[in-house]
């Protein structure tokens, strides 16, 4: 298989305000949301990064999309640095995360233009690919109706397909099916194993147990910034289902946590 | 730079698409400050003119010698003592505008050393404003009177036929002009910038729009440009909206008074709209800085406002002072230098090096203003700042 991601012990840490000092019930100035993370991920498999609230997924993603820096390691997308060289991998990407959104005042027609534009994708080639998509997502009868005026996940839907027009070789989604009713996210799960069926790298963070067992080939499991587990799902979860595994692992870390304070 | 010109365009079509944006931008500052401004100046008009009727007056023992003095200007109507409370009334209650008494022997002959001078009462109301204003011009007619009686020299007499005042009409419109428009526009500059600009680059980082631009491929410098070139073309048309309307109410504002925009030249206007698109772009420039600093539409105009009043009190200083600088050192300061340019323009006194050095200074500020904004919009402190 052909290494498409290769993250080489990422760290990133948070200066704390005293006004989340109080709340996090810490003295420590700083907190460490990353802390010596590695993994890789392949063509053509669906890696899914898993952990509680405030593990470190969406920072790892955040750094993996170039939206933040790591205080250090690094990460390479199709070879490119993300910390060296992050145009190169923008370009390889496609990154999708409940932070970021569209503007509503536009119609997902003029949106799937613009960020083709933005991309440097030729017409001919952003007519086509706007075509299939939207007929695939059933954006096509709302392609004039202005973002705002849309259901949610219809507007979850523009996002994906915005998120990937540029056909990237490496789709990152952050928790890709919150907050959708099942039938939505049916259509997300679908068309993930489908681009994985095409020979993309798809990394998606979660907590739903359920998706991961459903779609993952490999999982990395991320308590505290850490990575915990890291391998093939069967692999990882052993014999139990993923759900019990990761509870056994959180409670290992709390105990390890518990033993050294 | 690359990928400017689809976040430029972008931000045209978000705002010309959005009729909101547009009457709020674009139509509204003008017609108000047109209406306003015509408003005032008809009140204004109203107050000094008024109806244009003669001051009406009872006069008791009025001399013959005084009579002249008060044709044609105020109508009187002789009463004699014994009516005097009558005619007081009659000016309380605003029937006639003012009640004059003569003193016995009244001359303007010097008084004997020993003598009080003759007083000559005047009863007015001075709620009424006819009243008062016909107050005024009577003490005014009668001191006149008081000193030809003397005659040592009189000033510019009225009699004399002659035109004093030399100004022409092309120094008094461009002394209004000079004094006048240096503010205007700053301010319209600034208010239409003001208006815009915060909206696009706070707005969109509130809004989370911002992210997902910074995760296509498109260039920093690119989004910078992109934006402060669009928002400056939206800047100058809703500065423009505000000039119109001020251009439009100025023969009421100055009250039928003679000012023509046509004594400039072309070559002045051209000079006019080098200073203007530089300011504008700097100006620009300087709000989206301090835009992307803020984390909300909230914060950045909060962060603005102190900057509104320096550029106020920048724009000023045309007001007062001798006419523009002539130092060339003094158009490196931002924004003075382009009151001061705006100023000379209008005042016909511009220098060519002068101008010229205004422009290449504000074009090379908003040149370090979109270094730094490029800066910023790479830096996730400031871009992800919670």
């Amino acid at each position: 298989m052909q290494e498409v991601l290769n993250v080489q012990g990422l760290k990133k840490t948070f200066t704390l305000s005293a006004k989340q000092r109080k709340i996090e019930r810490t003295d420590s100035r700083v907190k460490v949301a990353l802390d010596d993370l590695s993994f890789k991920a392949y063509a053509g498999e669906v890696y899914g990064l898993l952990g509680p609230n405030g593990a470190g997924k969406t920072t790892c993603l955040r750094i993996l999309s170039t939206l933040i820096r790591p205080d250090e390691g690094d990460a390479f997308v199709g070879g490119a640095s993300v910390v060296k060289e992050p145009d190169k991998v923008r370009r390889e990407i496609g990154f999708l995360t409940s932070e970021l959104k569209l503007e509503e005042f536009f119609t997902p027609n003029y949106m799937f233009d613009y960020f083709s534009e933005l991309h440097g994708i030729e017409e001919s080639v952003r007519d086509a690919r706007k075509k299939d998509l939207f007929a695939k997502f059933g954006i096509d009868r709302f392609a004039e109706v202005k973002i705002a005026d849309l259901s949610t996940g219809m507007k979850q839907k523009v996002s994906i397909v915005i998120a990937i027009v540029h056909d990237p070789a490496v789709i990152i989604f952050d928790e890709p099916t919150n907050g959708l009713d099942v039938i939505t996210a049916k259509t997300v799960t679908d068309f993930l194993l489908e681009q994985k069926s095409l020979g993309k790298c798809v990394i998606v963070s979660t907590h739903i147990f359920s998706l991961v067992e459903k779609i993952c080939d490999r999982v990395g499991v991320i308590i505290d910034g850490k990575l915990y587990a890291d391998g093939a799902l069967d692999e990882v979860r052993g014999a139990m289902s993923m759900e019990d595994r990761f509870f056994e692992m959180y409670s290992e870390s709390r105990r390890a946590k518990g033993e050294t304070a | 730079m690359k990928g400017w010109l689809p976040v430029f365009k972008k931000e045209l079509l978000r705002f010309f698409k959005d009729k909101r944006m547009i009457i709020g931008t674009l139509i509204l500052p003008g017609l108000l400050i047109y209406l306003v401004y015509s408003f005032m100046g008809d009140g204004m008009q109203g107050l000094i003119g008024g109806e244009e009727r003669a001051p009406t007056a009872y006069v008791q023992d009025m001399p013959d010698a005084v009579a002249p003095l008060f044709d044609g200007v105020v109508e009187t109507e002789s009463v004699a003592a014994e009516d005097a409370e009558a005619a007081k009334a009659a000016v309380k209650n605003g029937e006639k505008d003012l009640f004059i008494v003569f003193p016995e022997n009244f001359s303007n002959e010097k008084p004997a050393e020993s003598l009080p001078a003759p007083n000559v009462e005047i009863y007015y109301n001075a709620t009424e404003s006819n009243s008062s204003s016909a107050y005024t011009l009577v003490s005014s007619l009668l001191s006149e009177y008081e000193f030809i009686g003397e005659n040592k020299y009189d000033i510019n007499s009225p009699l004399s036929g002659v035109e004093y005042n030399l100004a022409t009409e092309r120094d008094m419109t461009s002394m209004i002009f000079s004094m006048l428009m240096p503010m205007l526009m700053m301010v319209f500059i600034f208010s239409g910038a003001m208006s815009v600009a915060p909206e696009s680059i706070a707005g969109e980082k509130e809004r989370g729009t911002f992210a997902t631009l910074l995760v296509t491929p498109v260039s920093r410098a690119g989004v910078a440009v992109g934006k402060i070139f669009a928002l400056s073309i939206i800047a100058v048309l809703s500065g423009l909206s505000s000039f119109i309307g001020i251009i439009l109410s100025l023969p009421k504002m100055m009250g039928g008074a003679d000012v023509s925009a046509g004594i400039y030249s072309a070559g002045d206007y051209f000079a006019l709209l080098g200073v203007v698109v530089s300011t504008v772009l700097l100006t620009v420039a300087l709000i989206s800085v301090v835009s992307a600093f803020a984390k909300s539409v909230k914060e950045a105009t909060a962060y603005v406002t102190p900057l509104m009043i320096v550029n106020v009190l920048l724009s000023v200083t045309c007001m007062f002072g001798d006419g523009a600088p002539a130092s060339v050192w003094l158009y490196l300061i931002p924004l003075y230098n382009s009151v001061q340019s705006i100023n000379a323009v209008f005042s016909f006194s511009a220098v060519a090096l002068n101008l010229a050095v205004a422009m290449i200074a504000n074009f090379v500020y908003t040149g370090l203003l979109v270094w730094l904004l490029t800066r910023m919009f790479k830096s996730e402190k400031i871009m992800f700042r919670r």
